[in-house]
C-alpha cells in the first residue's frame, strides 16, 4: 500500500517537469528563438571612431575564442585607441586591435575576458543558395544599452564572386560572398554574424556595399572559408601576404591596334565596340574578324563599350589565344585571336585604339 | 474479505499507476514528435525553397546588353545582366523593359545550360512593363522548357512566394523568399509580394511553393509610367508580378510584333489627385481623344465603367487602367439628370492631343513639356 502511493508520488514527481518541458518546447514550435538565444553570447557590439559627418561610431563583431578575440570588418571605427566592445550582457571591455586584413578588409580585436561564449572558425559550415539564415548586428546602433544585438531572417538568395567582374563593386574585397535577401547591410552592421537555421556560423556581415552592375544595394556576408585563414594568421601574429595574382603587372598587354584590328571611333559615352577596319595579313584577319562586327565577349567578359574593351585588354598579357565572341548580322561569331604581335610591324590604321 | 479490499485497493491503485504511466508516455511520445516537427519544419520549409527554385530553373534565362544609354528618368542604369523567362519552346522570352530602358546595341540571352545566343526584341506591353524576346535556337537544339503556370486564384496573400532571377550566376538562379502580399494591385495589374524585387531578378517569374509561375516580375508605379518607374522600390518589400493569365492573354499579341501600350479615354477630371472622394466628373475633353471622338463634354459624370458602377476617381482608374489601347470599353454617363451608355474604342496616349489642365497651369510646366509627360506623380489624366 505505501509502497503504491509513493509510487504514485514518484509518477507525478517525473510528471510535473515533463508538462513544464511540454510548455517550453511548445513555445518554440517553428521559431528561431532557441537558437537566436544560443548565438547571441557570441556577437558584440563595438564602439569606437566616428560620429562625424553621418559616419556612425559603431559596429558588429562576432566572438570567435574564448579568450575574447573577436572577429569585425576593418573600418574607420577602428581608428582609434579606445574601442570599447560591449557584450550581450552588457559587460563592457575596451578592446585591442589584433591584427587586420586590408584585403579582405577585416580585422581581429581581442577584449580581456575568458571562458567567453564563441563560434570557433574551424567549426562553422557553408551555405548554398536557398538556405534559410539568421543574420546578428547591431544594425543602425538600436542595441543602445546592455542588450543583445538585432536578428533578421532572410535566405542566401546567391552564393557569388566579386571578382566575377572587377569595379563592379566598391571594394578591395574580390572572393566569394553570400548574397543575402534581408536588408542586412545596414550602418553599424559590419562585422556581423550570419547562422543557419541551427545557430552554425556561416559568415561576416560585411559593409555597405554598392552593386554598380544595376545600382542597387547589396547585401552580403563573407564566407568564414574565405577568411579563415588570415584571421588564424592575424591571431598567431604572422604577417599578413597580399593574395597572389594583385601584385603581379601586366607587362606587354593584348594590343588590338598591333593585332590588325580598329574600332569605330569613340564618340559617345559607352561606344559599342564595333570593328571598323581589320589590316589584311594581320593576326585579326586570320582570326576571321570582319569590319561591323560587334565584340561582346573578350575570354569570358562581357564588353559593353570601347572603353570596356580596352580596359579588358589591358588586363590581359599578351601571347596568348584570345577568345573573342562577335555578333555578326543576326548571329554569333566565335573567334580565336593569337594575339603573339607579328615581326613585320602592321601600319596602324587612322583613329585606332590607344 | 479483507484481503479481496486489499486486493480491489491495490488493484485499483495499479491501474492507476498504469494510466499515468500510459499518459506519461503518450505525452512525451507526443513530446518528441512535436519537438521533431518544430525543428523540420523550418528544415523543410527550406528543402521546399530549394526544390522549388530547382524546378522552374531550366526556364529561366540571363539577358545581357551591350551599348547604350547610361541614365534614364533619373536613374542611374548599370551594365548588370538581367533575367528572362522561357514562354516558348521555339524561343520566346518575356522579361522587363526595365532591361532595355538603355535602348542597348545588341541583346544577348545565356541558356541555363551556358549556349549563349543573339536576341531580338519583338514587342513591348508599355502597359505592364514588359518585353517579349526572340532568340533563333540552332538546329538540333531541343524545344526549351516552358514553365507550368500556377492557377491564378491560388495566389492567395499570405502564400509562400520566390522570386527567382540569374544575375549573379549564370550557372545557378538567384532566390528571394516572402510571401504574396496582395493581389491586383496597381490598379488591378499586379500581385504584390514582399520578396525582394530589383534589378537582379526583374524579369524573372513569381513562383508558388511548388515551382509553379504565378507572374513575372517587374517594377510598377502606381502613379507614373516608363521603362524605369517603380525601380525605385527596389528590395523594399513592394514588388510586383505581372500575373500569368495575363501574360498568356498577350503573349500572341506581342509574338505577332504588337506593341501594346495603356489605353486613355481622353479626359481630365474635376479634383483629380481626391481620389476617393468624389465622383468622378469630366473637367476637360482632350482633342482628337475617343472621349471626344464619343462626344463626351465638360461635367458629364462616369459613373459605371463595363456595367460596374464605379462611385470615385480610384474605382474608375481601377476600372480603365489594365485596358490596353485598342480595347473596348462601356461608359454609363451622367449628364444633368439622362443616363447614357458610350462605347469607346480607348487609345494610346500619342494619339491624343492633351491640353493644359487648371492644375497644370498652376503647376507651371516647363516649356515643350507634355502634359502626360511629367515627371511628378499624377492621376490626372485617363
Amino acid at each position: 500500500m505505501k509502497l503504491s502511493v509513493q509510487k504514485i508520488r514518484r509518477i507525478g514527481f517525473w510528471f510535473a517537469p515533463l508538462l513544464l518541458l511540454a510548455c517550453a518546447l511548445h513555445a518554440d514550435a517553428g521559431s528561431f528563438a532557441e537558437k537566436v538565444n544560443q548565438v547571441q553570447p557570441k556577437m558584440v557590439k563595438l564602439y569606437g571612431a566616428g560620429g562625424l559627418r553621418g559616419l556612425e561610431a559603431y559596429q558588429t563583431g562576432i566572438l570567435i575564442s574564448p579568450d575574447g578575440h573577436v572577429l569585425t570588418a576593418w573600418s574607420y571605427v577602428l581608428d582609434t585607441e579606445g574601442i570599447r566592445a560591449t557584450l550581450h550582457d552588457g559587460r563592457s571591455y575596451d578592446a585591442e586591435v589584433v591584427g587586420v586584413d586590408p584585403w579582405l578588409e577585416i580585422a581581429v580585436l581581442k577584449i580581456p575576458a575568458n571562458d567567453l561564449a564563441c563560434f570557433p572558425l574551424e567549426r562553422a559550415v557553408s551555405g548554398r543558395v536557398g538556405e534559410r539564415v539568421l543574420a546578428f548586428s547591431n544594425l543602425f546602433g538600436v542595441a543602445t544599452g546592455s542588450e543583445p544585438v538585432s536578428v533578421q531572417r532572410g535566405v542566401i538568395s546567391a552564393v557569388t564572386n566579386l571578382a566575377a567582374r572587377r569595379g563592379v563593386f566598391q571594394t578591395e574585397y574580390e572572393g566569394p560572398v553570400y548574397v543575402l535577401d534581408a536588408m542586412t547591410n545596414n550602418p553599424g552592421a559590419a562585422g556581423g554574424g550570419l547562422t543557419n537555421i541551427d545557430g552554425n556560423l556561416l559568415g561576416l556581415l560585411g559593409k555597405e556595399l554598392k552593386n554598380r552592375q544595376d545600382n542597387t544595394w547589396l547585401n552580403f556576408a563573407l564566407p568564414v572559408e574565405a577568411i579563415h585563414e588570415s584571421v588564424a594568421a592575424m591571431i598567431a601574429g604572422r604577417p599578413q601576404v597580399p593574395p597572389q595574382n594583385r601584385s603581379l603587372s601586366v607587362r606587354e598587354p593584348v594590343d588590338l591596334t598591333k593585332l590588325g584590328l580598329s574600332l569605330v571611333p569613340n564618340v559617345v559615352d559607352a561606344t559599342p565596340p564595333f570593328i571598323d577596319a581589320v589590316v589584311p595579313g594581320s593576326p585579326a584577319a586570320a582570326a576571321g574578324f570582319v569590319p561591323d562586327d560587334l565584340v561582346l565577349f573578350v575570354d569570358d567578359v562581357l564588353v559593353q563599350s570601347i572603353v570596356d574593351l580596352q580596359r579588358v585588354c589591358s588586363r590581359i598579357e599578351g601571347g596568348g589565344t584570345l577568345r573573342v565572341l562577335v555578333r555578326r548580322g543576326e548571329g554569333l561569331e566565335k573567334l580565336e585571336l593569337e594575339t603573339e604581335i607579328p615581326e613585320t610591324d602592321l601600319d596602324a590604321p587612322e583613329g585606332t585604339l590607344r | 474479505m479483507s484481503w479481496q479490499r486489499v486486493g480491489r485497493i491495490a488493484g485499483r491503485i495499479a491501474g492507476r499507476i498504469a494510466g499515468q504511466g500510459i499518459r506519461a508516455t503518450l505525452l512525451l511520445l507526443f513530446l518528441c514528435v512535436e519537438h521533431a516537427q518544430s525543428e523540420d519544419l523550418a528544415r523543410l520549409e527550406e528543402q521546399a525553397i530549394q526544390r522549388a527554385a530547382a524546378s522552374v530553373a531550366d526556364s529561366i534565362v540571363q539577358i545581357q546588353c551591350v551599348g547604350g544609354r547610361r541614365r534614364v528618368d533619373g536613374v542611374s542604369l548599370g551594365d548588370g545582366p538581367g533575367t528572362g523567362l522561357i514562354v516558348s519552346p521555339d524561343g520566346l522570352i518575356l522579361t522587363s523593359r526595365f532591361h532595355f530602358a538603355r535602348q542597348p546595341t545588341a541583346i544577348l540571352v545565356t541558356l541555363p545550360d551556358g549556349a549563349r545566343l543573339p536576341a531580338r526584341m519583338l514587342a513591348t506591353d508599355a502597359s505592364r512593363g514588359l518585353v517579349l524576346l526572340k532568340v533563333d535556337l540552332p538546329a538540333a537544339t531541343p524545344p526549351l522548357p516552358v514553365p507550368k503556370a500556377a492557377s491564378a486564384d491560388s495566389a492567395q496573400p499570405g502564400a509562400w512566394a520566390l522570386a527567382l532571377g540569374r544575375t549573379f550566376d549564370p550557372a545557378e538562379v538567384n532566390i528571394s523568399v516572402g510571401v504574396v502580399s496582395a493581389t491586383e494591385r496597381i490598379w488591378g495589374k499586379a500581385i504584390q509580394t514582399d520578396a525582394k524585387i530589383s534589378p537582379s531578378n526583374y524579369g524573372g517569374p513569381l513562383v508558388d511553393i511548388h515551382g509553379r509561375v504565378w507572374g513575372l516580375l517587374v517594377p510598377l508605379s502606381p502613379s507614373r509610367d516608363g521603362e524605369v518607374a517603380g525601380a525605385a522600390w527596389y528590395d523594399s518589400g513592394i514588388g510586383f508580378a505581372i500575373p500569368y493569365e495575363t501574360i498568356r492573354e498577350i503573349l500572341p499579341r506581342l509574338a505577332r510584333g504588337e506593341d501594346l501600350q495603356t489605353g486613355f479615354v481622353g479626359v481630365s477630371l474635376v479634383d483629380e489627385q481626391n481620389l476617393f472622394g468624389i465622383m468622378p466628373q469630366i473637367q476637360l475633353v482632350h482633342p482628337d481623344s475617343p472621349a471626344a471622338k464619343a462626344g463626351l463634354q465638360k461635367g458629364d459624370r462616369i459613373v459605371a465603367v463595363d456595367r460596374e458602377a464605379v462611385e470615385t476617381i480610384a474605382e474608375l482608374m481601377y476600372r480603365l487602367k489594365p485596358h490596353l489601347a485598342g480595347d473596348g470599353v462601356e461608359l454609363l454617363i451622367q449628364r444633368e439628370s439622362a443616363q447614357f451608355g458610350k462605347k469607346i474604342i480607348v487609345a494610346p496616349e500619342r494619339d491624343i492631343s492633351w491640353r493644359k489642365t487648371p492644375g497644370d497651369a498652376k503647376k507651371r510646366l516647363p516649356p515643350g513639356q507634355l502634359p502626360g509627360r511629367k515627371k511628378k506623380d499624377r492621376f490626372d489624366h485617363l
